[in-house]
């Protein structure tokens, strides 16, 4: 499904990374991967997603997603191409309600013809109401799922953070991604919305949906990620199921070795 | 009293060509944020092509306003995609500055092909008719005929379709509509786009009631800044109303005060604004709801 292949970057002549290769497979009719990216602060993990979802350029190498290349298309294009991600921050319309701000997303991600855009809404409801009504179900489909029905109608800009993180995973499912890219999804929650955050995943995952995760919290990837990637130093230092990530030595000197605890 | 009936309606004539002029600001200022200098300009241009398109090619004054708003919307389209879209992402002073250029190349490139004298544009809807102790011109009834059709259409536009959604989404947060999948590029050129086509019109309209200089452009921009501070910055119905208010004053102060002193007109009701109801006549916009 994502193949990234010997890709490098730099800033202003300073590597950030370099022959990095990512696999996210393709298994239809089994269950769909969930995988992890962790790494130490710096490492790059941020800017792997930008490169591969059009915020940022590549300096070599390749992504492929679903047979196609991404590195030179727009955000717009790998959205409608199914691939979403979400961003370290919280993002969404703070005017907007909860249920609002998820059928922007479930609406506006499509591509409208001239006609859909402009003259559909005005000469008649009609036209445009199946497509409503479907971006409706999915809103409410993909609320009930993240357990935000009780807050739809909360305006996004007064939720407390975590819910703000959660409506930003919400608004990333309604636009019906195959892959679905997550920042550090439990970055600043407490450790019971922590674990809520990784069930959902879970949840999503079982849904069908393909997870590339990013995340600190080492224990908490090493239970729902069926494998792990580890970025540090530019390179990626290990692969696999997190039981041989956790006795990796290399990955223990990074991320214990350095003063940094399993839960940093 | 009849010369106040009279300048009332030359007021909501010219009331409504600012109006027009102001909606593009707006609507550009709405979903850019940012502040369009080059928009009088584009004006300008719509008048100045309509009156070169006349007097070179001879097309006939209603071809010739076609004709003339379809390049500017070429020519705004294009400023749109090579010098506003990619400053949008710059600093808005930045991205206001380039517009700046953009005003100046074009308000320089029009005097040294057309120079300064004044031109006119001769309608063939220049008929007077009396209403009362009223003279009208079907020009006139024109221009705030198409004044309230196209500030309605902007309008619903703006509020009712799934274009106007996806601009209010762009100017509320870019990279939340980004990861919903809008191409915010894209919008962004159309939405320029149609504020230069509103500029061109307003420019095209007007040509036929005023005479044309190349610093027109510059002229109207100073009473639109007044007009969308007035009607709250990126407000449609705000832009009509300031633009309706200022036409009527300028108008009707003329009465009274002599007509050099008009352009003041514009200020004062500005700083006397802004110190009785500093947010604007009728607030911000709040936006689109879904
Ligand atoms: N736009 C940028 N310009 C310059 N340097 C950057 C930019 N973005 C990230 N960096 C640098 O690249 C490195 C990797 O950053 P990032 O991808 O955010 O790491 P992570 O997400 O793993 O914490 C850091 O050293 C950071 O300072
Ligand atoms: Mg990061």
């Amino acid at each position: 499904m994502l193949e990234i292949r010997n890709l490098s970057k730099s800033f202003q002549g300073l590597q950030v990374f370099s022959g990095i290769d990512l696999t996210v497979e393709d298994r239809p009719g089994e269950k769909s991967p969930l995988i992890g990216v962790i790494g130490p602060n710096g490492a790059g993990k941020t800017t792997l997603f930008n490169i591969f979802t059009g915020y940022a350029k590549a300096d070599g190498g390749s992504v492929i997603f679903d047979g196609k290349e991404l590195l030179g298309k727009k955000p717009h294009e790998i959205v409608r191409a199914g691939l979403t991600r979400t961003f370290q921050s919280t993002l969404a319309f703070r005017q907007l309600t909860v249920k609002e701000n998820v059928l922007v997303a479930a609406y506006l991600h499509e591509d409208f013809s001239f006609l859909e855009r402009f003259i559909y809404p005005l000469v008649s409801l009609k036209l445009t109401q199946k497509k409503t009504r479907d971006a409706q179900e999915r809103a409410e489909k993909v609320l009930s799922m993240v357990g935000m029905l009780d807050d739809m109608d909360m305006v996004s800009g007064n939720l407390p953070y975590g819910k703000q993180k959660k409506l930003g995973i919400a608004m990333g499912l309604a636009t019906e991604p195959k892959l679905l890219a997550l920042d550090e999804p439990a970055a600043g929650l407490n450790p019971h919305e922590t674990a809520e955050t990784m069930e959902l995943l879970q949840e999503i995952n079982r849904g069908g949906t393909a997870v590339l995760v990013i995340e600190h919290n080492m224990k908490l990837i090493m239970t729902a990620c069926e494998r792990i990637y580890v970025l540090s130093g530019g390179r990626i230092i290990a692969e696999g199921l997190p039981q041989e990530i956790a006795k990796n030595e290399r990955v223990i000197e990074v991320y214990l070795g350095k003063g940094m605890t399993a839960h940093a | 009293m009849d010369i106040v009936l009279q300048q009332a309606a030359n007021g909501l004539v010219l009331g409504m060509s600012y109006a027009l002029v102001a909606t593009g600001l707006t609507l550009v200022f709405g979903v850019l944020r940012m502040m369009n200098l080059s928009h009088g300009e584009l004006y300008m241009l719509g008048a100045y092509i309509l009156s070169a398109l006349m007097q070179y090619l001879g097309l006939p004054y209603v071809v010739g306003c076609v004709l003339s708003v379809l390049l500017v919307a070429l020519i705004g389209y294009f400023f749109g995609m090579t010098v506003v879209q990619p400053a949008s992402h710059l600093e808005p002073i930045n991205a206001m500055l380039a517009t700046f250029g953009v005003s100046t190349l074009l308000s320089n490139l029009v005097l040294l092909i057309f120079k300064a004298t004044p031109r006119m544009v001769s309608s063939p809807f220049q008929v007077v008719f009396q209403i009362g102790p009223v003279f009208l011109t079907i020009q006139k009834l024109i221009v705030v005929g198409m004044g309230l059709l196209l500030n309605l259409g902007v309008y619903l536009v703006i509020h009712h379709t799934t274009f106007g959604k996806m601009i209010w989404a762009i100017s509320e947060q870019r990279t939340a509509a980004e990861i919903v999948g809008i191409d915010t590029k894209r919008m962004h050129n159309l939405a320029f786009t149609m504020g230069a086509v509103l500029a061109a019109i307003s420019g095209v309209l007007v040509s036929a009631l005023y005479s044309l200089a190349p610093n027109m452009g510059s002229g109207i921009m100073t009473k639109c800044f007044a007009i969308v501070v007035l009607g709250g910055l990126g407000s449609i119905p705000g832009a009509i109303i300031g633009g309706l208010l200022l036409g009527l004053a300028e108008s009707l102060f003329t009465i009274i005060i002599p007509s050099q002193w008009t352009p003041a007109i514009a200020f004062v009701l500005l700083i006397v604004l802004l110190i009785l109801k500093p947010e604007g006549l009728i607030g911000k916009s709040k936006g689109v709801k879904l």
